[in-house]
């Protein structure tokens, strides 16, 4: 197992990982909870937004910068073992054919956003942004906490310097 | 009668990520294309810009 073999070359120790991510997630859901209570267009909600968004781009820094020294250690220790081969890969040579349909697809999203953007009224006409609101809108505060969460968990993503494929 | 327009937008999205999964050579999935994305910095720069506007339209607008 990958993850089995690489463990013993982390900086930080599983547990010690575990637990770091456990507060992570933790702070995430805290700050949820409160960022979901507040009232949209004020300061408060402004300052906590971005403050998260701040933390989550700075935790994901020191966390790439951690995987990097990581990587080099790996790379600096002898390959013992043949060159790894995944089983089942996806084939990446990518085609035109599926990037003109992508393509398409999100010039309809765009094309329909823009078609309810510019008709009112909006509950006729809803945008993403209105739908979006009858499901995580202010006055729905679990559902609100909980896309304040993925969208921290997106931004762990988004951050992340992409890992080297062996 | 605009509901219908996002259940085509929508329903499209799905079907090329099926298709993608169905026909595998050559097509992209959103995972693939979220990672060709993410496999340069100008790239990830937008995608980081793009997370903090939804977080802001989403939380604080």
């Amino acid at each position: 197992m990958r993850r089995d073999e690489h463990a013993k070359d982390r900086l930080l120790p599983s547990p010690t990982r575990a637990v770091v991510t456990g507060v992570i997630v933790v702070a995430l859901v805290v700050c949820g909870w409160f960022a979901a209570g507040l009232t949209p267009l004020r300061a408060e909600a402004n300052a906590v937004t971005f403050s998260a968004a701040a933390a989550i781009l700075a935790l994901s820094a020191v966390g790439g910068h951690l995987s990097g020294r990581e990587q080099q250690m790996r790379d600096r220790e002898p390959k013992l073992a043949g060159p790894r081969h995944s089983l089942g890969a996806r084939d990446t040579s990518w085609r035109p054919g599926g990037f003109i349909a992508w393509s398409g697809a999100a010039l309809l999203v765009v094309a329909v956003e823009l078609w309810e953007l510019f008709h009112s009224p909006r509950s006729a006409y809803p945008t993403l942004s209105s739908l979006a609101n009858e499901v995580i809108g202010p006055g729905h505060r679990p559902a609100r906490a909980a896309a304040f969460v993925c969208w921290g968990a997106l931004g762990f993503l988004v951050a992340a310097r992409p890992g080297r494929r062996s | 009668m605009t509901r219908a327009l996002w259940f085509v937008a929508i329903g499209g999205v799905c079907i090329c990520e099926l298709a993608s999964r169905t026909l595998k050579r050559g097509w992209p999935t959103a995972a693939d294309l979220f990672a060709g994305a993410r496999s340069n910095v100008l790239g990830r720069l937008v995608l980081v810009i793009g997370w903090i506007w939804l977080g802001w339209h989403v939380f604080a607008r």
